[in-house]
């Protein structure tokens, strides 16, 4: 679509002209890099907090029901393993599929 | 990020188109068209930023629910285990049963309630306080020039960047609470629909009949939807409380 060249008499149309607003734009641009640049290690963090969570239920079940101190260990770094490792691959898989869904939208 | 809409100082501007001293009729006509054409530019941005803001205003009371359901169902299930790991269940009768899980689903509802905005800050207890009573203070004597600066969350002064950082990191920290416990939720039903296939493909090698698949199914689904919304529930609580005990230890 063409479009008509501004005349030079014509009044800009100012829509910001406090300082306010333009701190507020500045402020909501570092908001949104932070966001992105932060989002994997939120991720992470919640993967490990998880990770220790299942680690630490099976500890406490295994002592509980008085398994075995070195099976309760064992089975306790597994399980907080595999849940570590799902993790990491639900993180790779969630970056994957939004790659993909953002190709896929630019592409329709 | 969610652009934001006109204020009103804003939508002031967009009132009046002038005629300029010396402009020709035909000059000022087209100069005035030119200027409509933004404008409806501008209310498209306008209603774009309307929507996203609404967007995310779901998008937050989504989370508040699914916190509260899950914090009532897990509570629940919880509550009826202990009390038949105590012995109780065997005893009591059924309307005593459900009014000790009714309780137990209750006590669920407060923690949720708790856990929605978890007070790690000691300062943010005074700050709440000092809202509530800014507020009963601005009901009793309005003040319209000091409420606005009063009740901001975060007050920023060009003048002192570290203001800007911290607004920035409260911002974004708000911002990552809901994506990161979003993006977990819904791992979760991609990890319960795993699961229950898994679960039924043995049951099915096994030579279960349909209908009994179909019931475990529903069972385990059931289960690892529950006990998984509340471990997710906790591990996030835990992982938005560190991460604001985070940023209170650095703004100390």
């Amino acid at each position: 679509m063409t479009q008509r060249p501004a005349s030079p008499d014509q009044l800009p149309l100012r829509l910001v002209d406090g300082a306010e607003d333009d701190l507020e734009r500045i402020i909501e641009a570092r908001v949104a890099a932070r966001a992105e640049a932060d989002a994997l290690r939120w991720r992470f963090r919640l993967v490990v907090i998880e990770s220790v969570m299942m680690g630490s239920l099976i500890i406490a079940a295994g002592f509980a029901l008085d398994q075995p101190a070195g099976l309760v260990l064992r089975g306790a770094g597994l399980v907080a393993a595999g849940g570590f490792l799902t993790g990491l691959i639900l993180i790779a898989l969630s970056a994957a599929t939004s790659r993909l869904l953002a190709r896929w939208r630019r592409r329709s | 990020m969610t652009p934001r809409p006109l204020t009103p100082a804003q939508i002031r501007h967009l009132g009046l188109t002038e005629r300029g001293p010396g402009e020709t009729l035909q000059d000022y006509l087209v100069r005035h068209q030119g200027q409509m054409a933004g404008m409806i530019g501008v209310f498209k941005g306008d209603l774009d930023a309307l929507y996203a803001q609404q967007a995310d205003e779901r998008a937050r009371h989504r989370l508040h629910m699914i916190i509260l359901a899950n914090g009532q169902a897990g509570f629940a299930m919880m509550g009826y285990i202990l009390l038949d790991w105590c012995g109780v269940s065997a005893h009591a009768t059924a309307t005593q049963m459900g009014v000790m899980i009714g309780l137990c689903a209750l006590l669920g509802a407060f923690v949720s309630f708790a856990l929605l905005a978890p007070p790690i800050d000691p300062r943010a207890w005074f700050g709440a306080a000092r809202r509530q009573l800014d507020r009963l203070f601005d009901w009793l004597w309005p003040d319209e020039d000091g409420s606005a600066a009063r009740r901001a969350l975060i007050e920023v002064d060009p003048a002192r960047p570290e203001t800007i950082d911290a607004a920035v990191g409260e911002r974004a920290a708000m911002h990552l609470e809901m994506d990161t416990f979003f993006w977990r939720s819904r791992w979760l039903i991609a990890q319960v629909m795993v699961i229950v296939g898994a679960f039924s493909c043995v049951q099915i090698v096994r030579g279960v009949s349909l209908s009994g698949v179909i019931e475990d199914a529903a069972l385990v689904a059931l289960a690892c939807l529950v006990a998984g919304g509340l471990f997710v529930l906790v591990a996030d609580f835990i992982n938005v409380s560190l991460a604001r005990l985070g940023r209170w230890w650095r703004r100390r």
